[in-house]
């Protein structure tokens, strides 16, 4: 049959593994739906403060813990200091999106570079920059954010570097234990004996092939990254007021769940549909990217 | 003629796939008798398996199988297609067992091997506590494993290959089966212990009285061991009939094209004055075992003390058994592992190069892996795999330049070049394999190191390779080493063969002699082990 499929199928354009990608991508209606939303609440979270009759910290005198209504022009209600909730979802949105995507980017570039190389290279290398990651893993995450916190004062992009430096840990992991399995495969001896150099072998060879697990991890690691900041807002080490986040709603509106439901209902829902939307796309691009599924 | 154990009555086997139906079995009819020893033989994908695990109700899931099988062992006519669950569980390792190709795979890992086999006893007999472990310690003694006393408490990975699937004929042996089905059983042996089993095998069948379905692609086992043949192709029976009738007159053709796939003609060797294109002396290779901080550590070596010498144009065959250092040999010669020694080639010292300095000298040398799945990078296209050497070595060349090169490099293997865009697991192991032949040509290299390049594919799917072979080595006159356990192979295509035993050569002459008078009583086993005394008829 494999043989058949080879032989007999009409010649196909060249095509790139990226273009070849996106094409196996958009026939994956989950993910491309899954797509489409997460573009739809990224701009909303973007432009939304600005579609809003409300500012970000406006008081409307005549509405605490308003209800959702369409006349009084808080379609999500308010929060128990009459603020639009609407428009602190989108801002808080902005937020924790930006925090979950450059959190993941740092730790996806980080991490897989620095698991690759120590994998390949291995030996002693391998040995020093692995007892690096025992050493971050071993610091208490806590104290790093408040050393940090205390030389640099308290600033938004301080939590983006505390996340990103602690998350890429566990991805350098992941991506070293595929890359000691993936080395020893006779693909990366020949390219070896091709005279192909170690910089092209980890980046032709090892990395594309190891990106299955990759995206199941980011995909992970996304709602951590979220979560983690809401604990660390929680904590008072994080977003200020009146500025917001995503979780920062969640946590305010769990103490509000008996009177004021919809504090807690809507922003969890953005949350829960962007992280349903990252897995099934996650999933989908994991698909895309090997070419064994067609 | 006794009574019949097993009828197969026209089987037939579906396989209901979301873009249409597959038929891996077609009408498949035969009948296996009370102690006889059956094989069906076939290539890659011809349903011999399938049928088998359709004897044990272990169909995959996707699969709906017609037509009846009958089993005769239990208390009168049963249809293995149709008894319950409850049934079949009782048949299974009771009636009929089943030992597998992989012994590497097919024990736990995590259980002592005794343990293992009492698993077996439990699940189908009343003996329990000691008679349990006298009867284990007695099944271990009847397949031949040494100490089974001391034995009965190894793991598995304490066992060499061998001893591993002597255990599993102990397990399938545990309750006296009546039929034991043996899917491919010594593939993954070394000949000389593939000649053991097969002996035990026997050997055991004759003790118990039990009848053996053999399934195997090797016709040479076949031979030895079975008293009929099915022989099986693309999901059908297209010949069938009692072994020495069937070597001796064929009928359908693709049966004769088995038996005489056993790979023909001799190479001629080469003048002695031929230029040297590679010379190695005192080549040793070791691996550390312990890693110590301090004090010495401890080493195992792989190839020891090795010299050799190439000329332009020669095949040198290595011969030996797995852990012989023959594939570590191979790779220090093309400086893929360390080793110590001296090695020119074409008279500079790649000894002392570096990895920068071996670059250039590396589209002179190239090497063909053994196994096609594991030598292609899955998330490249084939044209990608061919042209990464020419990046390397031409980096200016235009990527309309390089495309010709890679078109050329696949016609040169008789592969379309229109298939360079596709992913390496849309061909066949065959295809595969030109693949990475045409990946090492493409560099224009003079010296070939070849690491078992046929070992993973079926017997004609080698034929052609080797043809390939032979035809490249003389339209560009390469050098050749060629490394091999396969000695049928080896004798084909090598002028000069070198046998080497547990990291030493023990014999080295040209092919002819080694082949017509082996001086040594390892060689002269090996040989016998892998059927080479009997020629094909």
């Amino acid at each position: 049959m494999i043989m058949n499929n080879a032989t007999s199928a009409p010649p196909v354009a060249s095509n790139s593994l990226g273009r070849e990608a996106w094409r196996r991508l958009r026939q994956n209606s989950a993910a491309t739906a899954s797509l489409v939303l997460l573009i739809i609440i990224a701009l909303a979270c973007l432009l939304g403060p600005w579609l809003t009759p409300w500012a970000l910290d406006e008081v409307d005198w005549n509405a605490f813990l308003a209800p959702p209504s369409i006349e009084s022009g808080h379609y999500a209600g308010t929060d128990a200091n009459g603020r639009d909730l609407l428009t602190r979802v989108f801002h808080g949105g902005q937020i924790s999106l930006s925090v979950a995507l450059v959190a993941t980017l740092v730790s996806l570039v980080i991490g897989v570079l620095y698991g690759a190389i120590a994998g390949y290279v291995g030996g002693r290398v391998d040995n020093l920059m692995m007892r690096f990651v025992d050493i971050m893993y071993s610091l208490p995450f806590m104290f790093m954010v408040i050393l940090l916190m205390v030389v640099f004062g308290r600033n938004i992009l301080l939590i983006y570097a505390a996340i990103g430096a602690v998350e890429w840990l566990d991805m350098s992991r992941i991506v070293r234990g595929q890359v000691l399995a993936l080395k020893r495969r006779e693909f990366v001896e020949a390219a070896h004996a091709l005279g192909v150099s170690s910089f092209k072998i980890v980046t032709r060879h090892l990395i594309p092939n190891a990106i299955g697990p990759v995206i199941i991890y980011v995909t992970l690691t996304v709602p951590k990254v979220i979560l983690l900041e809401s604990f660390l807002s929680f904590l008072g080490l994080g977003v200020q007021e009146p500025l917001t986040s995503w979780g920062v709603l969640i946590s305010e509106g769990k103490d509000m769940m008996e009177t004021a439901p919809w504090m807690l209902i809507i922003p969890s829902a953005f949350l829960a549909i962007t992280l349903l939307c990252l897995n099934f796309l996650g999933d989908g691009l994991r698909d895309a990217l090997d070419p064994k599924t067609r | 003629m006794s009574q019949p154990l097993l009828e197969f009555d026209r089987l037939r086997v579906d396989f209901d796939l979301p873009n249409g139906t597959v038929t891996a079995v077609k009408d498949v009819s035969f009948t296996l008798r009370k102690g006889e020893t059956l094989a069906l033989v076939g290539e890659s994908g011809s349903g011999k398996s399938i049928t088998s695990t359709a004897v044990m109700g272990l169909l995959p899931e996707l699969a709906r199988a017609t037509g009846t099988i009958r089993w005769h062992g239990g208390s009168g006519d049963e249809n293995l297609l149709t008894v319950n669950r409850k049934r079949l569980r009782a048949i299974r390792g009771n009636e009929i067992s089943m030992i597998f190709q992989e012994p590497m795979t097919s024990l736990n890992p995590m259980h002592r091997v005794g343990r293992q086999i009492r698993e077996v006893l439990h699940k189908h007999t009343p003996l329990r506590g000691n008679n349990a472990y006298l009867r284990v310690v007695e099944l271990l003694e009847q397949v031949g494993i040494p100490e089974p006393k001391r034995r009965i408490d190894s793991y598995p990975h304490e066992l060499s290959g061998g001893q591993r699937q002597r255990v599993m004929i102990a397990m399938a042996l545990a309750c006296e089966p009546q039929l034991l089905i043996a899917d491919e059983p010594t593939t993954a042996l070394d000949v000389t212990v593939q000649a053991q089993i097969l002996a035990l095998l026997k050997d055991l069948q004759a003790r118990y009285g039990m009848a053996i379905l053999f399934i195997t692609h090797d016709l040479g086992v076949v031979r030895h061991l079975a008293d009929s043949v099915c022989v099986m192709q693309h999901g059908e029976i297209v010949e069938a009939g009692a072994t020495k009738a069937l070597f001796q007159a064929p009928q359908h053709p693709y049966t004769q094209m088995l038996i005489d796939a056993n790979p023909s003609g001799h190479k001629a060797a080469v003048p002695d004055s031929a230029p040297v294109l590679l010379t190695a002396q005192h080549i040793g290779v070791r691996f550390p075992i312990t890693k110590r901080l301090f004090g010495p550590n401890r080493y195992f070596e792989a190839v020891k003390n090795i010299d050799l010498t190439l000329r332009k144009g020669q095949t040198l065959g290595i011969v030996g058994e797995s852990g012989s250092g023959k594939t570590t040999l191979g790779r220090a010669l093309l400086r893929l592992v360390k080793s110590h020694g001296n090695i020119h080639f074409d008279d500079i010292d790649v000894g002392q190069l570096d990895r920068a300095g071996m670059r250039p000298l590396r589209s002179r040398m190239q090497v063909v892996f053994q196994d096609p799945f594991g030598s292609l990078s899955p998330r490249m296209t084939v044209g990608e795999i061919i042209g990464e050497g020419l990046r390397v070595h031409q980096p200016l060349l235009r990527r309309a330049e390089r495309d010709d090169q890679v078109i050329q490099a696949l016609e040169e293997v008789a592969l379309d070049p229109a298939h360079r865009h596709r992913y390496p697991h849309e061909f066949s192991g065959g295809q595969r394999q030109r693949i990475a032949i045409a990946r090492a040509l493409v560099v224009k290299p003079e010296f070939l190191l070849l690491d078992e390049p046929t070992s993973a594919l079926d017997r004609s799917v080698q034929m052609t390779v080797i043809k390939l072979l032979r035809d490249l080595q003389q339209r560009h006159g390469l050098t050749y080493l060629f490394i091999s356990h396969d000695l049928a192979v080896v004798r084909a295509l090598a002028d000069e063969v070198i046998v080497m035993r547990q990291g030493e050569i023990i014999e080295q002459n040209d092919t002819q002699s080694l082949f017509n008078a082996p001086r040594e009583t390892y060689t002269r086993e090996l040989m016998r082990a892998a059927f080479l005394d009997s020629p094909a008829a």
